[in-house]
């Protein structure tokens, strides 16, 4: 498991922008949404961040602020504190979004975010299981793994746009 | 394990280890009553609510149009069954207020207060953000100390009782749903009067726990909390009695499914200890008895002062 081996083009200190995603993700996560009489839960939505965390070299600061990330998000969730930050750390571990080689497209990264979005749920659902002493129930897990994949397409275009606005010409496909 | 041998990448899996072993000791820490960091979890409530407030204003936007235009496409018939309900509640209201002059009159004549004890005052606070998620039920409040909010107030909305306060910080509050896993109030049947243990399950419906043989619990019954506690007042609307596929008696909360926006927090103040109210009432009378006028009893038995006969 390489935690770096960029090439010398894509180095750079891009994990801002992963910072900046996070950040907003880690906000509108905590908000619910009620629609058709259903309240949805968007906990799931900060794991997308991860997966789409930029091409960098700054692996210590991606590391550190995805650690930070997660246990705010406990924080601020009210949830077993560390369980995100865990799950965060594994899914950064596990699929190294910072050293992939070239550009997600839409379909390689969709295909990325069910695989982490997979491994979340069941982490989540055994590490709280553990933490609560008691079986959770999986069928608000599930309903927050749809609404987040329904989410998917807008946060990958806004993070597509963000990129485009914020990134020199040399930066972009990072 | 990692990799290459280059300096970067040992320091950064050494980081990676060291966070992860990190944020494995606080996970495993964490588990228990005492939770690690709750001052730290309070001031990051405190300091992250009026941003949460900032960004939920355009989606409590976007859902009162849309309820906005679920209501008017369904106005003419809502309109009528209104109008029923209007008719219904003007006998009601009649029957109310004779029966309020019949209890006023017994009060004067027993000199008994049989008020119910939901306090007057409300304080209003937006739910600034909610987590329904399968560990935890709750939402955070933009009102705390700062509003006179303390840990317990009952936390409602205008269809029912919501939860109650987990903790107050300076400028925000947590608030525990009826649903959550920890919640356990006090209830009864509006019907009957019988009492049993709401007991929260992270589900939808949480379940009547400590239900007596004798007790006349029945689906479709009104719920609401009891005051037996003496954490909670007497009388907030909580839901309605449903049976579950295995029998057993769960309850269709009167908040699920709806818009929660702004909520009302209760400064209800709890009945005090015993032992706090006779530390209050004065030294000296631990051995006092109380006996009724007239019986010839001398209700504060005289006892020797120190250095008398």
């Amino acid at each position: 498991m390489v935690m770096r081996g960029l090439s010398q083009s894509t180095q750079g200190n891009g994990h801002w922008k992963g910072i900046l995603l996070m950040t907003f993700l880690v906000f509108i996560s905590i908000l619910n949404v009620n629609f058709l009489g259903r309240s949805f839960s968007l906990i799931c939505l900060p794991v997308i961040g991860i997966c789409l965390w930029p091409r960098t070299d700054g692996a210590i600061v991606s590391i550190l602020a995805i650690l930070i990330f997660g246990l705010l998000l406990d924080l601020l969730s009210a949830g077993p504190l560390g369980l995100w930050a865990l799950i965060f750390l594994s899914i950064f571990a596990i699929f190294r979004p910072h050293m992939r080689m070239k550009s997600h497209t839409f379909g390689s990264a969709f295909g990325q975010w069910l695989l982490a979005l997979s491994f979340a749920v069941i982490a989540s659902y055994f590490l709280g299981w553990f933490a609560r002493q008691s079986r959770p129930d999986f069928m608000p897990l599930l309903y927050q793994a749809v609404a987040a994949t329904v989410l998917f397409p807008a946060i990958y275009a806004l993070r597509h746009l963000g990129k485009n606005l914020l990134s020199d010409a040399d930066m972009r496909g990072a | 394990m990692f990799g290459s041998d280059t300096d970067s990448t040992r320091a950064s899996t050494l980081t990676f280890i060291l966070a992860f072993i990190f944020a494995g000791i606080i996970f495993m820490t964490d588990r228990g009553s005492d939770r690690l960091l709750l001052q730290t979890q309070t001031q990051a409530e405190t300091a992250i609510s009026p941003g949460l407030a900032l960004l939920s204003k355009p989606i409590r936007a976007t859902e009162s149009l849309i309820a906005n235009y679920q209501d008017r496409s369904r106005a003419v018939e809502e309109n009528k069954a209104l109008k029923e309900e209007l008719y219904r509640l003007r006998a009601d209201k009649q029957r109310s207020d004779v029966m309020a002059i019949k209890l006023r009159s017994f009060e004067q004549i027993l000199g008994v207060d049989s008020s119910w004890d939901l306090p007057v005052k409300k304080i209003a606070a937006r739910a600034v953000s909610e987590v329904d998620g399968p560990f935890v039920r709750s939402a955070l409040i933009n009102a705390g100390r700062n509003k006179g909010i303390k840990k317990g107030h009952p936390v409602m909305t205008i269809d029912g009782l919501y939860g109650h306060v987990l903790r107050a910080g300076a400028g925000s509050s947590r608030v525990l749903q009826l649903g959550d896993l920890n919640s356990r109030i006090s209830v009864m049947s509006v019907r009957s009067e019988a009492r049993a243990i709401l007991s929260g399950d992270n589900s939808e419906l949480p379940r009547l726990a400590f239900i007596d043989d004798r007790a006349d619990w029945r689906e479709g019954d009104k719920v609401m909390t009891s005051g037996d506690d003496g954490v909670l007042p007497r009388g907030l609307p909580v839901g309605t009695v449903k049976a579950d596929e295995a029998g057993a008696f769960v309850v269709a909360l009167n908040i699920t499914g709806k818009n929660i926006d702004w909520v009302w927090v209760y400064p209800f103040v709890p009945i005090a200890e015993p032992a706090e109210i006779t530390d209050s009432a004065g030294e000296g009378t631990d051995n006092a008895v109380i006996a009724p006028e007239g019986s010839g009893v001398d209700p504060i038995p005289e006892t020797p002062q120190a250095g008398t006969p």
